[in-house]
């Protein structure tokens, strides 16, 4: 493990403050690291709190979060002191993401080509044609046959696994150095699930690019990640490596975690 | 002649619902511009389901799995075949007739949000299935609560709306407004997908619960095999409008015959690293 960490995240509180009602705390008290070319692993069920980490690293918290107090720093940088402006310069460029569901997180109204393209015209200095082949050159690197078409295509037009395709794309097609996949196969089928994570671990973990892969499935993580996190109302209750946790869990919070999965996923 | 006759008449009692070559397509495209198409989303369906027993049916998206399912419950009628529910032939019968067969067989939605009125709190949704069948008033909330109280919601629940409920509690709401009209057959159309591994087993074990309890029989449609794995007795796998395989669970496993199933099967996530076998015997003496 290099000294030098890429993410640091210390001591974080995040809450939500509705318009009327109570403060609900999301997350109280992160500490983790993530060093370069590093794949982690954060599980938790819903409401644990590990989206809101995701949010907070992005700045992009919904209407009502706030980060409290606590630390985020990226290569050196406190992230939660930057500015909207910097903020916009570091997503897409430095730190992606790749969201749960595709259907949502592209918009309806653009084809596909021109939301990878975007991503690439925001971050660099080129001009349209060169981003529309970088566009291009993503979309064979996430395995999609018929480039030209699904290009030019709405995203209606696309199945599920394509969709979530399109996203990885769009995540990567600048070389982010951390990628933040939350729950990037929640919506799909299982057959096409085993696909889009193949992928995942073809182009991130294979390119060493640092990973936070964060999912409520622990019999994912194996392959996909080194380290893994568990989260339990807003607190990360065990971490460890991904074969010591899912086989010799120490905390009782992780024991119910994989207790609660089909048997099938133990034999091989 | 004797024996085989009563046999024939055992087994006929122990089915409850068999389906016989049911076909279904539909139209798509502009019939004004010639260019009608056709998508064949059965063809020539049979399956039995055993009263008491666990189906599965499993396949990719678009295998036609929910077509089935809605076939099943009589939401929709297939173009060929038919359906035999406790023996009578339900598919050739009329609308008026068809009303007391149809609390008997009762879908439940993947999102049970979508599902709900969001006008209604959670005791009125409930009870809406009854004020259709015309039960009478007072009957009704107390019928809709004891029901509640069943799949694991208090009454504290019976004023808050569907949509302050989390998704648990959502589908245990649904299999609330399910039970209320005691049904002999409920159909879960991927009702198990869109939960988190520790909501859906408490919701697994609850359903297996009811189920000793009523003597209910489940169909479960779904694309994750490993679950099914643990929950049905007999797995049936679609493959593009057809059933290619129909197999006892433990048989299904141990010996897959479709290439379909064996694509399946291998994209269960497995635990397990091959490399390191010490985990896995570690595994076995520790949390199973």
């Amino acid at each position: 493990m290099s000294a030098e960490p890429l993410l640091q995240v210390k001591d974080l509180h995040v809450a939500y403050q509705p318009v009327r009602g109570q403060i609900f705390p999301a997350v109280n008290g992160v500490d983790f690291r993530i060093t370069p070319g590093e794949a982690v692993g954060m599980l938790g069920e819903s409401g644990s709190g590990k989206s809101s980490i995701a949010a907070a690293i992005l700045g992009t918290l919904p209407k009502g979060g706030v980060i409290n107090s606590g630390s985020i720093q990226f290569n050196g940088r406190e992230l939660t002191s930057l500015s909207e402006r910097q903020l916009q310069h570091l997503r897409g460029s430095e730190i992606a993401m790749i969201f749960p569901e595709p259907g949502l997180a592209l918009n309806p109204v653009l084809r596909v080509g021109v939301q990878i393209s975007e991503v690439v015209r925001a971050h660099r200095d080129w001009n349209q044609q060169k981003c529309r082949e970088a566009a291009k050159a993503m979309l064979v690197r996430v395995k999609l046959d018929d480039v030209e078409r699904i290009f030019n295509s709405y995203p209606h037009q696309l199945s599920g696994g394509q969709k979530q395709r399109v996203l990885i794309a769009q995540a990567l097609v600048c070389g982010p150095k951390l990628v933040l996949a939350d729950e990037p196969t929640s919506s799909l089928d299982t057959t096409i699930q085993a696909e889009v994570l193949t992928l995942l671990r073809e182009l991130v973990i294979e390119a060493r690019t640092a990973f936070l892969f964060i999912t409520h499935n622990p019999a994912l993580l194996p392959g996909l990640a080194e380290r893994v996190m568990v989260m339990h109302e807003g607190k990360i209750v065990e971490s460890g490596a991904v074969k010591d946790i899912l086989f010799r869990p120490e905390h009782a919070y992780t024991q119910q975690l994989l207790s609660a999965l089909p048997k099938r996923c133990y034999s091989s | 002649m004797t024996i085989e006759g009563t046999m024939n008449k055992q087994e006929q009692k122990e089915v409850l619902v068999e389906a016989c070559g049911l076909s279904k397509s539909y139209a798509w495209g502009n019939p004004w511009l010639h260019n009608n198409k056709k998508s064949q989303a059965l063809l020539n369906v049979s399956l039995k389901v055993i009263k008491g027993s666990i189906l599965a049916v499993v396949g990719e998206s678009g295998s036609g799995k929910s077509t089935l399912a809605r076939m099943l419950v009589l939401h929709e009628k297939p173009d060929a075949g038919s359906i035999l529910l406790d023996g009578m032939d339900v598919i050739k019968m009329l609308p008026e007739q068809l009303c007391g067969f149809r609390p008997q067989m009762q879908l439940m939605h993947q999102d049970a949000s979508t599902s709900f009125n969001p006008r209604f709190n959670a005791v009125e949704c409930v009870e809406e299935p009854l004020l259709i069948k015309g039960v009478k008033q007072i009957d009704r909330h107390k019928l809709a609560l004891e029901s509640m109280e069943l799949s694991g919601l208090t009454g504290q629940f019976a004023d808050r709306s569907p949509l302050e409920l989390s998704r648990g509690q959502r589908q245990r709401l649904a299999i609330a407004r399910v039970l209320v009209l005691k049904p002999k057959l409920i159909i879960f159309d991927e009702s198990l997908s869109g939960l988190d591994l520790l909501t859906q087993s408490h919701i697994v074990r609850l359903l297996l619960d009811l189920r000793q309890r009523y003597d209910l029989t489940y169909v479960f449609i779904s694309h994750d095999l490993s679950l099914m794995g643990d929950i049905a007795e007999r797995i049936a796998v679609m493959k593009d409008g057809g059933i290619v395989e129909e197999q006892e669970s433990t048989h299904l496993f141990s010996a897959p015959q479709h290439v379909e199933t064996c694509k399946l099967l291998s994209a269960v996530p497995r635990m397990s690293q091959p490399r390191e076998p010490g985990h896995r015997l570690a595994l076995q003496e520790g949390s199973l």
